[in-house]
């Protein structure tokens, strides 16, 4: 993995000011007392037994492509057909083939709520892969890295996942890259493989969030799933 | 014993006189440099005499350390590598028996095995058994150059060649000489050798052709003997001859202008060290043809009676003589500095096995020595090649691109050549048009300075650029056939150039036929006027064009789009502002679109006018372009030369009705319109009014482009310059199957997007498979419909810089398109970025719709996001029940969209019954029962209100009220215990479970509570960023079909709740709500995208 060196202060990412900084430990403050409340509400509530019933439905609809379509009767000049290499090499990116390549900066992460001041800093990034494991386990990892986070305080996480339980993330405030499980992605095929897809893909959440390194938990290696 | 390890060892005889000591001596050094760890083993042949010094620059390296002196017959020794130099060394067993263990043997062929007659040199049988009996099997022989590894070949040599010639390494700064001027006021030729019978002319004729005695060329030699001299009698007055060594031969050369080597017949120069000596002196070197597969385009190749004029000639135009001489240093520099060497003993180090097994270690290597065809292994084969400066704006680049094309669709192999000149007028990178040929494989871009290229034909385009001296590199290219194509007359091109001097540097450089090809008749006449003597090819190169199929489109849109693409320039266009606004109006009666580049700054000495859409090459694609314009409007200033010949015959081949004025007839024939500036937008109007006269017309001109000017025309040249195609025609198919649709959402603050476009998703006709690519995280939603799905995290969720962003959204969208291969992608949003037009729009074969819903605020100020809609292909805006409420942007732009009705998910008869809805959510059916949808809560408070209402609620001990739970919602608290939650998609679907609902006035709440008739409390989110929701719920309850709460903070509910318990008004409701109910959009909508875009 070659990630771009995330450059101290770059000109997107000034030094905050000191109005800022509190603001945004006060977000911290906020993030935990609300934590505190949500986890003393939640507990009470289980030991009165008071809870509510929960339906969820969310029923697979059959497609209803449209049979009465017809295109219309269209007036047509016939060509030769055009010619199309079966597969196309990468184009050369040189200094004798000049191509239009717009870089940006990487981007920074959301720094997540318990540790929001470290937001729009040079923090370090690192990737937690997460492929594969259960919502529970996914649960408890979010948890581990929050925590950690929250006595180091020297880093950010962009999670790497193949859950759509977006929601655990957006509880903290993370950053995340979905890849779609194999079970996900039947339908259709594309047109080259899909590890080599993914690699292209993991190549470039890598460029984009310049991330240090990669750390993974359970037992799905990134580019296995 | 134990050994002595090295990386390499190298043995010899080291009393060589000549080019094989010299030559381990460089090799030694470059080595040495590199901080190989060398033993040097000195094996005394019989050749030499016992007291014979060692040669003195193989002494010289053992005295300054740079390799150790080993006697290999009492120290063992083990390597890497073991280098044998010359298999002279080898044809006997030597008196001690060396020590040496390597994995990789190579044995370097300074001398051919036989002379020209056959007749052998040495027993190559004999030295292989020799050195597998010293050093064990496996010897691979390396040739040291392409004419030794034909000796090998031709010897039938029956062990391994090496695939890779074993250049002679040259100390390339010993050798540097100054050629900005001649050593003298008459040419000086010369040579440098061993004295030997063989390195010299057979016959005194034979010499004197080469070396001709004339007072008007100075003659030096080095290295002649006695025999030379009684064989020429009395030496030539204009002769200066120097005994083997007298000279130091760096400084001799640096005293001769031309390096003139003739020998024996019967002789076969291995590499020709003194060769490649003269061309780092920068000497012009002649040789006799032969040397052409060892030197290629380092040296000119002359028969003997054609030296003396070459010579003239050269010395004549200094300045070819220059650009001579660096093509032989850059060429030498290659093949012998010392990185070749490195490279080579690297890649043979690393093929070495790490725990050397003798055995295994020669199976592995051999297998990997095995040449196919060695002697062809580092010269591209092309049939056409093309050099130009690619980063041009204008025609060239389409002639270029269009010409790949038909080349590649007829079978010839492609090779382009990107030599970047001093013109002003060009871009910072590749044009896109010549930029996709490569992408899509139909055309190999290959480095100039570094890629020998054999061509059946060498296309020139801009002649004036092409050898014009540093910085531009010379392309290494032999030539069959050149033609050089000429778009504006030498005579007035700024600067003008010399045609003549041109050809002759052409015809030295890249060889073969050369003709020179006017694009029209006035050029040719402004050739032939000025240039009688070059070659012109019969016909003119018109321009012809790889077309695909076309057909007549529908229109979406009401309003005419005229529109042009030319370079820019006050010529380009009518002289006053007045004839610009005459042809190209900006008053808003029709769409004015302009593709110009570079970017346009001034028309008619004032800047365009703000009502114009301008488009750049680089950002969008011509064809694509084109497509979309009604009408390709061309005029021109007085004066003007350079015609956008390509864009208007691709406007006439793609059904896009052209009109230009009069005097372009003879140049397009009839498939435009010709009219007078001031008729042209009459014309316009006319015939938009009448879509078949419209149609007619478009038909027409596309039969008449694909005849005038069809790919026909360029194949037919092709033939008859350089015969068929010897490659069979690519498989001609399209890149992307023409089938996938990918949809992209963003990230709205509900459902609504994601929903509109599942909504056409579901519709689209078979055999159409949708992919989506969303920024909403309810992703799992669309893989609930079976839809596969990726996410594109967005900007406000990380707190991104938007501007980085976009750059990173274009980069995930051109993987995630290439990938699923989508022909279409269809957003729905609110803004569309421009990572997303970046994205699409420069890709030929992909297209763009926005699914843009109306009812935008009037306070937001959204002109810029209004004004992307020109890069769209397709803009489809559903129609909203509360449409008449509308004031928004888009009204006054909806000339530019196709109108739907109303996009719902489901379809009426997707409901569930009361019955069965009940049933699901566990309701008793017999009860009131209260939907509560007040939208994800993620820019207002809705648990405050959700409490109110429940609150209120409760006083109606009969009504059952359902909370439906946002999937989208930030938190999962449960506020309500004892209260229904429901986590669903579609909530439509239960509808009918529900008597009346408290809800949002989004576009999809709002159409589908009306259209399905579900009486509804409108709560409109009056956030500034959001559509005009109250807008829509006063407009549904002006109507009597919905009720509207003002403040749902202090508003008395149970009033509401009161009206909405009572039947006889929930059917009033529902009359109403049928009155303004309108069909689903969505077919239509589907239907849209298959029909204008796929």
């Amino acid at each position: 993995m070659n990630a771009p060196a995330r450059s101290p202060l770059s000109s997107r990412i000034a030094a905050p000011s000191a109005d800022v900084r509190s603001l945004r430990q006060r977000v911290e403050s906020q993030a935990r007392h609300i934590e505190t409340i949500e986890g003393r509400l939640r507990q009470t509530m289980a030991d009165a037994g008071l809870r509510s019933e929960t339906v969820e439905l969310l029923p697979a609809l059959p497609r209803r492509a449209i049979t009465e379509y017809q295109q219309r009767v269209w007036k047509t000049v016939a060509a030769e057909p055009v010619a199309r290499a079966d597969q196309p090499p990468a184009p050369p990116q040189t200094s004798w083939w000049p191509r239009h390549d717009e870089t940006a900066p990487p981007l920074v992460p959301a720094p997540g709520w318990s540790c929001y001041e470290l937001a729009n800093t040079t923090a370090k990034v690192l990737g937690i892969s997460v492929f594969g494991l259960t919502e529970e386990r996914l649960h408890e990892v979010l948890a581990l890295i929050a925590s950690q986070q929250r006595k180091t305080r020297d880093f950010t996480p962009v999670f790497l996942t193949s859950s759509t339980a977006f929601h655990l993330f957006r509880h903290h405030g993370f950053a995340f890259e979905y890849l779609p499980s194999a079970d996900r992605r039947q339908n259709v095929t594309g047109q080259q493989d899909w590890h080599d897809y993914a690699a292209h893909r993991l190549e470039l959440i890598c460029r984009k969030w310049a991330l240090a390194r990669i750390v993974c938990f359970g037992a799905q290696a990134i580019g296995s799933w | 014993m134990s050994s002595n390890l090295y990386d390499l060892v190298i043995v010899g005889d080291l009393r060589f006189p000549g080019g094989t000591s010299t030559c381990m001596a460089q090799e030694i050094r470059a080595l040495a440099n590199a901080s190989y760890r060398l033993a040097l083993v000195h094996i005394p042949t019989r050749r030499f005499n016992r007291n014979q010094q060692f040669h003195n620059h193989l002494q010289a390296c053992i005295d300054e350390e740079l390799c150790d002196l080993v006697d290999a017959s009492e120290t063992p020794l083990r390597a890497e590598l073991l280098v044998l130099h010359n298999p002279y060394v080898f044809t006997e067993a030597p008196e001690r028996r060396p020590q040496i263990y390597a994995a990789t043997k190579i044995l370097v062929a300074h001398q051919p095995i036989v002379d020209a007659n056959g007749v052998p040199y040495y027993d190559a049988a004999r030295v292989n058994a020799v050195c597998e009996d010293l050093f064990g099997t496996g010897i691979q022989w390396a040739p040291i150059s392409a004419a030794s590894r034909a000796n090998l070949i031709a010897a039938n040599l029956p062990y391994p060649i090496l695939e890779e010639d074993w250049g002679n390494l040259i100390e390339l700064d010993h050798w540097q000489a100054d050629r900005s001027r001649p050593v003298g006021l008459i040419p000086v030729i010369g040579r440098h050798s061993r004295p030997e019978w063989e390195k010299w002319p057979a016959t005194r004729e034979d010499t004197l052709l080469v070396y001709p005695a004339r007072d008007d060329i100075d003659v030096r030699l080095l290295g002649v003997a006695e025999r030379l001299q009684s064989q020429i009698g009395e030496q030539p007055r204009n002769w200066r001859t120097y005994a083997f060594n007298e000279l130091d031969p760096a400084q001799f050369l640096r005293s001769i202008d031309f390096f003139v080597y003739y020998h024996h017949q019967d002789w076969i120069e291995g590499f020709g060290r003194n060769i490649a000596e003269a061309l780092a002196s920068g000497c012009v070197v002649i040789l006799p043809p032969h040397f052409q597969s060892v030197f290629q385009e380092a040296a000119l190749y002359r028969e003997p009676g054609d030296v003396v004029p070459t010579i003239l000639e050269f010395y004549r135009d200094w300045e070819r003589y220059q650009v001579q001489s660096d093509v032989g240093r850059r060429f030498i520099t290659r093949l012998c500095g010392p990185d070749a060497h490195l490279k080579r003993v690297r890649r043979l180090i690393s093929a070495a096995p790490v725990h050397p097994n003798e055995t295994d270690g020669f199976a592995s290597t051999l297998a990997a020595v095995k040449p196919s065809n060695p002697a062809k292994a580092s010269i591209h084969e092309a049939d056409v090649t093309v050099v130009g400066d690619f980063r041009c704006y204008g025609e060239t680049a389409w002639r270029v691109a269009h010409e790949a094309r038909i080349q590649a669709a007829a079978g010839y192999r492609t090779a382009l050549v990107h030599l970047p000149g001093q013109r002003a007028d060009v871009g910072p990178v590749i044009h896109p048009a010549i930029d996709a040929c490569v992408g899509e494989g139909l055309a190999t871009p290959l480095d100039p300075a570094s890629t020998l290229i054999h061509t059946r034909l060498l296309i020139i385009h801009g002649p004036e650029s092409v050898l014009s001296g540093d910085p531009q590199p010379v392309p290494r290219i032999l030539a069959d056939k050149i033609v050089v194509v000429v778009d504006q007359s030498p005579v007035n091109h700024p600067p003008p150039y010399d045609l003549i001097r041109k050809d002759r540097l052409f015809r030295t450089h890249f060889g073969g036929e050369l003709y020179w090809a006017p694009v029209d008749e006035e050029i040719r006449h402004s050739i032939v006027e000025h240039n009688a003597d070059v070659r012109l090819l019969d016909s003119t190169w018109t321009p012809s064009l790889a077309l695909p199929t076309w057909r007549t489109r529908p229109r979406a849109h009401t309003v005419p789009i005229i529109g042009r693409s030319s370079l820019a320039g006050d010529r380009q266009w009518p002289d006053t502002a007045e004839e610009v606004e005459q042809v190209y109006p900006a008053n808003g009666e029709l769409v004015v679109r302009v593709a110009c580049a570079p970017a346009l700054r001034s028309v008619a000495g004032g800047p365009p006018p703000a009502a114009w859409q301008l488009f750049h090459p680089a950002s969008t694609d011509q064809s694509k372009f084109i497509d979309n314009l009604d009408f390709f409007v061309y005029y021109a200033g007085n004066g003007h030369k350079e015609l956008p010949s390509h864009a208007i015959i691709e406007a006439m081949a793609r059904g896009v009705v052209t009109i230009l004025p009069r005097h372009l007839k003879a140049q397009f024939g009839t498939g435009p319109l010709y009219t007078r500036p001031q008729r042209a937008i009459a014309m316009v109007h006319s015939l938009f009014a009448r879509q078949d006269a419209y149609d007619d017309q478009a038909t027409h001109a596309a039969r008449q482009a694909r005849q005038q000017f069809g790919a026909n025309i360029h194949k037919a040249r092709l033939r008859h310059l350089i015969g068929d195609a010897i490659k069979e025609p690519y498989t001609t198919h399209r890149r992307r199957a023409n089938n996938r649709v990918l949809f992209v959402s963003s990230n709205g603050v509900g459902l609504g997007h994601l929903t509109r476009l599942l909504a056409v998703a579901r519709r689209m006709p078979e055999p159409v498979e949708p992919v989506f690519a969303t920024m909403s995280q309810a992703l799992q939603i669309v893989e609930q419909h079976g839809f596969p799905a990726e996410h594109i995290p967005f900007h406000a969720y990380n707190g991104c810089n938007i501007a980085d962003w976009n750059v990173w959204l274009s980069k995930q969208l051109r993987q995630v398109i290439d990938y699923y291969a989508a022909s279409t992608v269809v957003f729905d949003g609110s803004v569309p970025y421009s990572g997303l037009i970046d994205a699409v729009g420069p890709d030929p074969d992909c297209r763009l719709a926005w699914i843009r819903r109306g009812m935008w605020r009037p306070e937001q100020a959204n002109d810029g996001v209004i004004a992307r809609q020109q890069h769209f292909d397709l803009i489809i805006e559903p129609d909203d029940i509360a449409a008449t409420q509308d004031n928004g942007l888009t009204v006054e732009n909806r000339h530019a969209a196709l109108t739907v009705a109303p996009i719902r998910l489901l379809d009426e008869d997707e409901l569930l019954s009361r019955q069965d809805a009940a049933e699901a959510l566990g309701l008793d059916p017999d009860r009131p029962a209260l939907l509560i949808q007040l939208g994800a809560g993620s820019n207002q408070d809705v648990v405050s209100v959700t409490g109110r209402i429940l609150q209120t609620a409760a006083a109606f001990p009969q009504l059952q009220p359902v909370i439906a739970e946002w999937l989208m919602a930030p938190h999962h608290l449960d506020l309500w215990p004892g209260v229904k939650r429901l986590r669903g998609y579609p909530l439509s679907r239960y509808f009918k479970a529900f008597d009346f609902a408290v809800g949002a006035a989004g576009y999809n709440a709002f159409n589908e509570a009306i259209s399905l008739a579900l009486p509804t409390i409108f709560v409109p989110n009056d956030q500034p960023e959001m559509d005009d929701q109250r807008a829509r719920a006063t407009h549904a309850e002006a109507n009597g079909a919905a009720l509207c709460l003002d403040d749902p903070q202090t508003t008395d509910l149970s009033q509401y709740f009161e009206i909405m318990l009572n039947q006889d008004v929930r059917n009033h409701l529902k009359t109403n709500c049928a009155r303004l109910t309108r069909a689903n959009g969505a077919a239509a909508a589907a239907g849209a995208i298959a029909d204008y875009l796929m």
